[in-house]
Formats: structure tokens, C-alpha cells, sequence
């Protein structure tokens, strides 16, 4: 079973991931914010990240690229989950070393796919 | 005498024979026969021995070398003594002529005085020969030959001959140049001389030519009263003499020729040191002057200030020429009137006076003017310089550079007038003066310009930093008002709305509301602005009060004005004044115009600057404004609504439990409702973009066909859920098009929704897409309830919406098409509409094609390759 985090601060949206998900066959693991998030994903080592953008204190691009600047942790594959949909906020996630950026509100079919995908090249 | 002598040694003989003969025969008385015998004897002693012992005492001194005994004594001894006499005469004479020689060779070599030399010749011959006379013969510059010296000669004969060359035995010897000897002067008889030769008892003489150089110049003359007496020995020595005299004369002669030629160097040297004397006196003035005139000029060179080179030429002419009073008239164009500078400053002359004036006349003419006596000039300028100068004398040259630029005036006080060296010397000064002044002038003109770009390129540096229009103007103004001379400036630029003249320039008229011009006026100087042209004017009537005051107070006489001009448009309007009359010529102009264009496009582009650093400050403002707000409203609308759609979802696919129908429908409304507002917050941020100018396009080429299919299948399933024939006609050979990927899916996204939303079920949508010259149409047609025709231009307004009561039913946010259209403009297309009411709708819109560059590898389409195909 793939183990997926899913770093938010808005917890309804992390309930609704971690509910949606498990039902998918997914084991999840949730952080409320970026510090946090960097912890667990150097604990559990999931197969998967979905990462918020504007969270306080740390945003998503910052832990992004903490992330990837571990040796441990650089290689697991993030998933952006922003509600920012501007080009230039798109851009900036995609260059801050993310494998992908799916605006909010999603498609759960549409993030599904991506989350496959992602996890079946990361596996 | 031989015969005498003879005669009586016979007579004796016979004598002495017969009284032999007789006292043999007769018997003769013994007293009587000794008395005989006794005179025999005396007989014999007198005609016989003592003759001899004579002769023998003559002939033993003369062996001795003395030949003092008297010759006469041999005329005793008969033909004997006078052979012997001969003998001894020409012993005597080659034993004295080794002395001769000799004294005659010290003669000629330690005298010579040929004279001395000729004298001391004739004296030997004379004298220590014992020749009766001698003569030296020489011609005479009349061609005769006369006789130079002689001795033993009576005056009367001396004076008394004269021959020419060839003439008698002299004249003959000196034509021949051969020795003549006549042996026996009474055969002869020379006609000349016989007369003198026969009183004389010259009996031989001999004539020698004296020959220097192969040229007889004379003939040596010796005489003797023996005949046969000159011999061949005795001749080589009188020869040997002649030759000396010739040496002597020769050396005489060339020794005065020495003397005559030393004197002639002497003289030659004298007045060729007298002649180097004055050419070294010339050379220095000469030097002097050039030093001077350098002076003057180098001191000139190094200042290409005008009035600097003035006083320093003034300065240096004074001190190298010591003239008291030093200047130049020089010519002003404006006023026609030539203009004092130096010692003449504050003297003016106008040349259009009819006054006559001799400075006047000298500058027009082009002439030098000098006087040294200035009290007897009456032309009224001439007496002012006498009188108020107190010039004495004076020199006009005038100044010549291309054409007359004035005159250089020197005059002196009290003393001093001006030779023609003065005036030669002053017209190269003039000369040199004008070629600098030109060259000053030229020189003031280029530092001006350099000034200028100097200036102007200060001004384009500030700008870059702060670009002060006000400031600028100024900086400006000053600098052009210097460059021009003119004595004032007014500076009128149209404001922004284009509705006023406004004056920037002087500072106090800036913005004073009373300065403005309406653009539409009637006023003049909206004329000249309107005119767009360069004009010059002497005087000038301004329907604006405050100018024309402004006009009167100053005592401006003439204008100047100049366009501003940027790229064909009049921006503004410069004015320059000045106090004179005509003072803008040409050149001016010219200056004017260069400044006023790059005036204008400085002015211009601190405007632009201006402005557009208030739009951008204002946009930065909005910008940071708007970007947190879009940001803001992203996120705190969308999060929620995440969760909304993502638990709807859950719960309709029964993830959560199992739910009815009805609890189903009611579910897919909340879905299909959260959708909506997803979209509503697109559109919104989307507007907000638009509105605040953020939109951006992100081109590439790209594919339509490709771009419409994926539209496609974002709506298939609401195409499909009202069973909606759906059509695509798409050019197979499409070209490629330069655009934004996502923003034209958002454009076809649109239309294809609108479509689709304003399609009654089971109803027709067609998508053609066709090349249209140099654009690419694409058409989305429905057949759907349609569009009044007075609306189809609002329909691309924002938040219009049709029909309300139809809106509500199918949603929308009248944001839609006015995206749509912002987009598609933005791509540099428009888009339209073709509508019937109830019969259905079809937008269209155009796309620019990319261009094809020619023989650009990359566009040329190969055999074998179609250019455009789609992808799969």
C-alpha cells in the first residue's frame, strides 16, 4: 500500500484527501503545516506528497524545496494542491521542483489519475 | 785703319829697304847712315814694338780679366788692334755679361718695379758693356711702339721715334718675334735711323724681342759702334737679358695683375661684406619681424576666445611694432556698422552712414589706408582718430577671410610714421589676424556646439535619473538662450490634454494661467505654432496682454521662432527675442533648429518619462493591490469550495454510504453549483487581470486543431448529456499560429459552453476552422434561440448577459465573451457575431497567421512532409 502526506493548513481539505484517499487504497499520513510536513515526510517516507502553497509561517514552495534539498527526501514525488491558479504561481511551483500542480477546487477523478501515475513511476 | 797699318809697315819696309839698297850702293856719310839707323829705330819702336808691348800688356790684363786699357791705344796698332780690339770688346763683354747676368737676374728677381728692372738692364748694357746706346722699346696702348727707357740716346731721337708693330728693323723684330742683327749699319741705312745711327757712329746693333707669354710686348734695342760686333754668343746673352726683361715684365705684369686682381677682391670683399652687412641687417628685421609676427601669432593661437585673441594681439603689437594705439574695427552683420575693439573700443561706425569715411571706404574696398600726416585728412572719422586719439599716423589694413571681416588699425602719437616695411610687415599680421579670427570664431561656434551636445547629453543623463520637466526646460533655456545670444526666451509646450499653449519658460510665466494660449485661439503665436515653421520677425503683435507688456518693457526688436517637433507633431513652440534688430541670421536659425529638435525629443521623452513613471507607479500600486486581492481571493474562495466539491463527490459516489435518488440529484445541483462558482471565481480573476492590464500572453506555435479537440473533450459530457450533434470542419493543411496554448482552449472552452448552454437538446453545433488570407477563421455555430441584432456588439461587453430570465436557468457570470474577446485581440484578432434570433448563433473570430519568413529553412515545407500536420 503506497503511503501518501498531505500537507495542508485548511483541515477540512486534509480530511476530505485523507478520507477520499483511503478509500482509494491509500495509506495517509496529514500534516496542518510546512515544519511539520518536512518532519513526517522524513519519518514515514511516503511514496507521494500533496502539498498546500499558501500555508502561514512555511509555505508549500518553501517546503518544496527543503524537501528536495534533502538527500532523503529528494526524490519523493510532490504534488502541488494550490488554489493559486495564476500562471505565474503555476510556474513558480513547477520551478521550485515539484512533478506536478493541480488547482483547487479539483477534480477527486483528476487527482486520482495524477496520483497514480506519480506513485507508479515513483514505485 | 787695317789698310792704314798696312800701308805704313809696307811704306816702313820699302823705307828701310831703299836706304839699305842706297847705302850699299852709294857711299853715304856714316853720321848721316847712323843718323838713318837712329830713326829706324825710333820709327820701329814707335810703329813696331810698341805697338806690340801694347798689345801684348792688353792681351796679358785682359787674360787677366782687365779690359780697363783704353781700345783707342789699339787703333795704333792698326788692323791688329782693332781685331784685337774686337776681340777684347767681346771678351770683355761675354766675361762682363756672366756678371750682367747675374747682377741682371738679382735685378730682376729681388725688383719688381719693371722700371727699376728696365733702368738697372740698360745701365749693364750701357755700362758695364760699354755699348755707345741701348733702348727698350715697348707698345704703347695706342698701338705704337715707343721708347720706354735708353741710354746713350739724345732726347730728341728718344721722343722722335714711334713705330708700328712690323715697321723698320723694331717694328719687324716685334711682329716676327725673332732677334734681328744688322752687323754693318751703313749698308742698311734704315730710313728711321740712319740719320741718328750715322751721328752716332752706331756701326751694328741688334734688336730683341721681349716676348711674354708668346706675345711681344716690347723690342730691346743695343747698339755698337764696331761693326760685326754683336756675335752669337754675345747676342744669346742680350738675349738672355731680353728674356730676363721679359721675366720681369712677365712677373711685373703679373704681379700688378695679382695687385689689380687683389685690389678687385679687396674691393670685391669689401662690398660684398658691405652687402652681407646689409643682408644680415635684413635678415634680422627680418628675423625680428617673423619673431614678432610669431609672437603675435602664437600668443593668439592658444586663445580661441575672441575678445582674449583681440587684447593679446593688441598687447603684442604694441610691444614688438612700439605703435601707441592698436585695435580693429570689426564688422557686425546685424547693424551694418563696423565696431571699435582694443584701443577703438566704444568707436562705431556705421557703414550705411552717408558721412564720408575714409575707414568706411577702406573696409568696403578691401584697401589699406595710411597716413602720416592725419591733421590733413578731412573725412570726419579720420579727424575723430586725430583728435580723440591723438593719432598722428595711422594704418587701416583691411582683414580678409573668405570675405572682409574688419580692419586692424594701428596709429602712433606725437612721433612715429609708418614706412613701407611697417605696412609690409602689418599686412602679414592683418593677414594672419583674420585667418585667426575666422578660425576663433569657427572654433567659439564648435565649442558652443560641443557645449550643447555636452549639455544636451547632461540633460539625457539626468533624465534617465530625474527627469524634471520644469528643470530640464530650464537647463534648456539657458543653454540655447547662450548658444544664440538672444537676450530672451519664452518656452510654450502644449499640455497634455492638447488643448493649451503653456509657457515652462521663464519660470515665472510657468503655469501662470495668464500666459496660457488656447491651442484654437486666434492668436498669433498659435498661428506660428499651427504654421509649424521656422520664423523670424521684427516685430510683433500678441493678442496676449501679459506678452506684449513683456514685449515693451524689455525692448525686444526681434524674434525667433522654432517647432518643436517630434515625429511630425507640433509639441511646443520656442521664442527667442533679442534687443537687436535682424539679429537672427542663418546661422542662428540653424543653431535654433539643430537645439529646438533634440529639445524636442528631450522634452518629449521626459513627458513620456513623466508620465509613464506615473502610470507605473500607479500601476505597481494596483498591481501589488490587485495581486493580493486575486491571490487572496484564490485562496480563501477556493479552499472552501475544494471542499465542498471533493465531500459532494464522495457522498454522490456513495464513497460515504449509500444515498437515494433524490439525495442524489439534489447533490449533483450542489456539484454542478460549486462548478459554477469555480467558474465564477475564474472569470473574475480573469477580469481582474484584464482590467488592471496583468494579462500576459505566453505564445508558441502551436496547432489549433489541437487546441480545439482538447476543448472538445472538456465539454463532451455536457455535449453529450443534451445529445448534441456535434460537427468539426478543420482545414487539413492548417497553418500553425503564434498563441497562448491555455488561453485560447479558454476561448473555445467558452464559446463551445456558450454554445452548448444556449443549445436546446439534441441540437447542432458546428466548429469550422478555415484559412482566410492572412488569418485563420474559426466559426462556432449553433442553432439555439439566437441574438438580436442590437445586441451583438454588448454581448462582448462585461457582465451583459442576454436574456436574464435564461441566464438564471443556465448560469453564467456575463464575464465569458468579454474574455473571450480580450483574448482574442489580444492575439491580434477580433472577434464577431452572426445571429438570428431562434434560428441560432455563430461566432466567429480571426487568428493572424504566423508570417513566413522567405527561404527560411525552417518554414519551407519538404517533399513528403505536409508542413501542418496534427498531431495524434
Amino acid at each position: 500500500m503506497s503511503k501518501i502526506l498531505a500537507i495542508d493548513d485548511d483541515n477540512t481539505t486534509l480530511q476530505l484527501l485523507d478520507f477520499f484517499l483511503t478509500k482509494h487504497k491509500y495509506e495517509v499520513t496529514v500534516a496542518s503545516n510546512g515544519v511539520d510536513g518536512i518532519k513526517k515526510a522524513q519519518e514515514i517516507m511516503p511514496d507521494l506528497i500533496l502539498l498546500d502553497v499558501m500555508m502561514p509561517n512555511m509555505d508549500g514552495i518553501d517546503v518544496c524545496k527543503k524537501l528536495r534539498a534533502d538527500e532523503k527526501t529528494a526524490k519523493i514525488p510532490i504534488l502541488f494542491l494550490s488554489a493559486l491558479s495564476q500562471d505565474v504561481e503555476v510556474m513558480r511551483g513547477l520551478m521550485a521542483g515539484s512533478d506536478g500542480y493541480i488547482v483547487k477546487p479539483f477534480e477527486p477523478d483528476n487527482l486520482l489519475k495524477s496520483i497514480e501515475k506519480l506513485v507508479e513511476i515513483g514505485g | 785703319m787695317k789698310k792704314g797699318f798696312n800701308f805704313r809697315l809696307i811704306f816702313f819696309i820699302t823705307v828701310v829697304a831703299v836706304f839699305l839698297i842706297f847705302a850699299k850702293f852709294t857711299a853715304v856719310n856714316p853720321i848721316i847712315y847712323y843718323l838713318f839707323f837712329v830713326v829706324i829705330i825710333i820709327f820701329g819702336y814707335m810703329f813696331i814694338f810698341r805697338p806690340v808691348v801694347f798689345i801684348e800688356k792688353m792681351v796679358s790684363s785682359a787674360v787677366n780679366g782687365d779690359y780697363s786699357i783704353k781700345k783707342d791705344i789699339l787703333g795704333k796698332a792698326g788692323r791688329l788692334g782693332e781685331e784685337l780690339n774686337l776681340l777684347f770688346n767681346r771678351q770683355m763683354v761675354s766675361q762682363e755679361s756672366l756678371n750682367i747676368l747675374f747682377a741682371a737676374s738679382k735685378t730682376i728677381t729681388s725688383r719688381i718695379e719693371i722700371d727699376d728692372v728696365v733702368n738697372m738692364l740698360l745701365d749693364l748694357v750701357h755700362q758695364k758693356m760699354m755699348l755707345p746706346s741701348t733702348s727698350i722699346v715697348f707698345l704703347d696702348d695706342d698701338g705704337l711702339l715707343r721708347i720706354k727707357a735708353s741710354r746713350g740716346l739724345t732726347d730728341d731721337f728718344v721722343r722722335n721715334i714711334h713705330l708700328r708693330p712690323g715697321e723698320g728693323f723694331v717694328g719687324r723684330a716685334f711682329s716676327s718675334k725673332e732677334t734681328i742683327i744688322i752687323n754693318d749699319a751703313t749698308k742698311e741705312k734704315n730710313p728711321e735711323t740712319f740719320k741718328i745711327e750715322e751721328k752716332e757712329g752706331i756701326m751694328s746693333y741688334v734688336h730683341i724681342p721681349i716676348i711674354v707669354n708668346d706675345k711681344a710686348i716690347g723690342v730691346f734695342n743695343v747698339n755698337s759702334r764696331t761693326k760685326r760686333f754683336f756675335d752669337t754668343n754675345l747676342v744669346k746673352t742680350l738675349i738672355t737679358l731680353a728674356d730676363y726683361l721679359a721675366v720681369a715684365v712677365g712677373n711685373s705684369k703679373m704681379y700688378q695683375e695679382m695687385q689689380e686682381f687683389n685690389r678687385r677682391l679687396e674691393l670685391e670683399v669689401e662690398s660684398t661684406t658691405e652687402e652681407l652687412t646689409n643682408t644680415n641687417l635684413r635678415l634680422i628685421s627680418k628675423v625680428k619681424e617673423m619673431k614678432a609676427l610669431n609672437d603675435i601669432i602664437f600668443s593668439a593661437t592658444g586663445k580661441f576666445n575672441i575678445d582674449e585673441m583681440f587684447a593679446t594681439v593688441i598687447d603684442k603689437i604694441k610691444f614688438v611694432t612700439s605703435v601707441s594705439i592698436a585695435g580693429f574695427m570689426i564688422y557686425d552683420e546685424q547693424n551694418d556698422t563696423l565696431v571699435g575693439v582694443g584701443d577703438f573700443k566704444g568707436f562705431e561706425l556705421a557703414l550705411s552712414d552717408e558721412t564720408p569715411s575714409i575707414l568706411a571706404k577702406s573696409f568696403k574696398n578691401v584697401s589699406t589706408f595710411i597716413s602720416n600726416e592725419l591733421f590733413m585728412e578731412s573725412s570726419p572719422d579720420i579727424q575723430r582718430l586725430y583728435k580723440d586719439y591723438g593719432a598722428t599716423s595711422m594704418i587701416a589694413l583691411p582683414l580678409v577671410e573668405k570675405k572682409p571681416i574688419g580692419l586692424f588699425v594701428l596709429g602712433n602719437k606725437v612721433t612715429g610714421k609708418f614706412s613701407h616695411d611697417d605696412l609690409r610687415f602689418l599686412s602679414v599680421v592683418a593677414s594672419q589676424i583674420a585667418g585667426l579670427i575666422d578660425r576663433a570664431k569657427i572654433y567659439e561656434q564648435l565649442a558652443q556646439r560641443v557645449n550643447d551636445l555636452l549639455t544636451l547629453r547632461d540633460i539625457s543623463n539626468t533624465i534617465k535619473t530625474e527627469p524634471q520637466l520644469d528643470e530640464i526646460i530650464e537647463v534648456l533655456a539657458d543653454k540655447t538662450i547662450r548658444a544664440l545670444e538672444s537676450d530672451y526666451a519664452i518656452f510654450w509646450l502644449v499640455d497634455d490634454e492638447g488643448e493649451n499653449l503653456t509657457p515652462l519658460f521663464p519660470p515665472e510665466y510657468a503655469g501662470k494661467d495668464i500666459m496660457k494660449i488656447p491651442v484654437k485661439s486666434e492668436a498669433l503665436i498659435t498661428k506660428i505654432f499651427a504654421a509649424g515653421k521656422v520664423q523670424t520677425a521684427n516685430a510683433l503683435e500678441f493678442q496676449n496682454e501679459a506678452y506684449n507688456k513683456l514685449q515693451e518693457t524689455s525692448g525686444i526688436k526681434s524674434h525667433l521662432f522654432v517647432p518643436l517637433k517630434v515625429e511630425g507633431k507640433n509639441i511646443g513652440l520656442f521664442c527667442f527675442c533679442s534687443k537687436s534688430q535682424n539679429f537672427f541670421n542663418d546661422d542662428k536659425i540653424r543653431l535654433a533648429e539643430l537645439m529646438a529638435g533634440q529639445t524636442a525629443a528631450i522634452v518629449e521623452n521626459a513627458r513620456i518619462h513623466n508620465h509613464l513613471k506615473k502610470v507605473n507607479a500607479e500601476l505597481e500600486r494596483l498591481n501589488s493591490v490587485k495581486n493580493d486581492f486575486v491571490s487572496m481571493v484564490s485562496h480563501e474562495l477556493r479552499t472552501p469550495l475544494t471542499a465542498i466539491k471533493g465531500f459532494v463527490h464522495v457522498v454522490l459516489n456513495e464513497e460515504a454510504g449509500k444515498i437515494n435518488e433524490q439525495q442524489k440529484k439534489f447533490l449533483s445541483i450542489v456539484d454542478q453549483s460549486s462548478n459554477h462558482l469555480n467558474h465564477l471565481i475564474g472569470d473574475l480573476l480573469d477580469l481582474s487581470k484584464i482590467e488592471s492590464g496583468l494579462i500576459t500572453l505566453k505564445p508558441e506555435q502551436l496547432d489549433l486543431a489541437d487546441v480545439i479537440r482538447k476543448s472538445v473533450e472538456t465539454n463532451i459530457n455536457q455535449i453529450k448529456n443534451k445529445d448534441i450533434e456535434f460537427q468539426m470542419e478543420i482545414d487539413k493543411e492548417l497553418p500553425k499560429i503564434n498563441g497562448d496554448h491555455s488561453r485560447l482552449m479558454q476561448v473555445y472552452n467558452n464559446l463551445i459552453a456558450n454554445a452548448v448552454k444556449f443549445t436546446d437538446l439534441g441540437g447542432q453545433i458546428t466548429i469550422t476552422v478555415k484559412e482566410k488570407g492572412d488569418f485563420i477563421c474559426s466559426s462556432i455555430t449553433d442553432n439555439g434561440i439566437g441574438i438580436s441584432k442590437e445586441e451583438h456588439k454588448k454581448i462582448f461587453d462585461k457582465f451583459y448577459q442576454v436574456d436574464s430570465t435564461h441566464t438564471r436557468i443556465v448560469g453564467g457570470t456575463g464575464l465569458g465573451l468579454f474574455i473571450v474577446r480580450t483574448i482574442v485581440e489580444l492575439h491580434g484578432g477580433n472577434i464577431w457575431l452572426d445571429s438570428t434570433p431562434g434560428s441560432g448563433s455563430t461566432f466567429s473570430f480571426l487568428l493572424p497567421k504566423i508570417k513566413k519568413k522567405r527561404l527560411s529553412t525552417g518554414d519551407i515545407p519538404q517533399a513528403g512532409q505536409a508542413p501542418f500536420t496534427e498531431k495524434n
